[in-house]
């Protein structure tokens, strides 16, 4: 079964690729930033596309839809607080992440 | 050398499983609500109100002894979604002297037309094959094999519930 998957899709190579990316000079905590904004693009693309089940976009029913997928669905308000507080995160890091990359030269032709 | 070997395999073992423990529990922790909400739809009831007592009117508002029709409407609530003042059909209401009531189908046990109260007869009358009923639904001739749908009814706070099915 792993095998018929892993055939099909190669998904443990672009795990591994995700996973066991070589940095130069070693890993630090400073280098987590990138990666960080990459899970935060698909929490909120994943949590987005699932909301949008849940939403009606109309003058009358768009408050209704959404007061549904707060209060009356399974961990409705839960994922819809990780989309919102994922967008704010998303900034930070986005903010953060380009300034580690100009404070450590990042964007240089890498030469060993 | 061996001695330092084994225990750098085994710490770096250790850390392994550690980490892809945390991972793993932060991970399931964001997927399984994710999840989760996402087939919510089919794991929960999401339409109310059809199956319910559906209300008529005030006790008051029936002359005793004379059949009133009435129609039959309803709400339903579909997720977000509320439709009111469904009309579901009509019955026929029948108020005893006593406050006791007779709610019956206006269609007809025989092929469902709908059945008319005949004032001047007191009876009600299928207009199709010339079916008659008395006012307590009773077949008195015509084709009808049965007596004239009965539905359950209560009242409550001086207000007419009607259990309302659809017959036909």
């Amino acid at each position: 079964m792993r095998k018929w998957i892993e055939d099909r899709t190669g998904l443990s190579k672009l795990v591994k690729v995700m996973l066991d990316e070589p940095v130069h000079g070693g890993a630090k905590w400073s280098y987590v930033f990138g990666s960080g904004l990459v899970f935060l693009f698909i929490l909120q693309a994943v949590t987005g596309i699932v909301m949008t089940a849940f939403y009606s976009p109309s003058s009358t029913s768009a408050w209704g839809s959404v007061y549904y997928l707060q209060h009356k669905t399974s961990f409705g308000w839960f994922v819809r607080g990780l989309h919102h507080f994922g967008s704010s995160a998303m900034m930070i890091l986005a903010l953060v992440h380009m300034f580690q990359v100009f404070i450590f030269g990042a964007y240089k032709n890498h030469v060993n | 050398m061996e001695d330092s070997k084994a225990e750098n395999t085994s710490r770096r073992r250790f850390l392994k499983i550690a980490s892809h423990t945390i991972g793993g529990t932060l991970a399931a922790g964001v997927i399984a609500p994710v999840v989760g909400l996402a087939i919510h739809p089919w794991m929960k009831e999401t339409v109310y109100g059809t199956e319910d007592f559906i209300t008529i009117g005030k006790v008051d508002e029936f002359p005793v002894g004379v059949p009133k029709k009435m129609a039959i409407t309803s709400s339903k609530m579909d997720a977000w979604n509320i439709f009111d003042g469904l009309v579901m059909g009509s019955v026929w209401v029948i108020r005893r002297e006593d406050n006791s009531l007779n709610v019956f189908s206006t269609n007809c046990p025989h092929l469902g037309c709908g059945i008319n109260w005949g004032e001047d007869v007191k009876q009600f009358l299928c207009p199709c094959h010339e079916g008659i009923f008395d006012i307590d639904g009773k077949t008195i001739s015509g084709p009808s094999p049965r007596d004239m749908y009965s539905y359950e009814t209560k009242i409550e706070n001086n207000t007419i519930l009607v259990n309302y099915k659809k017959v036909i």
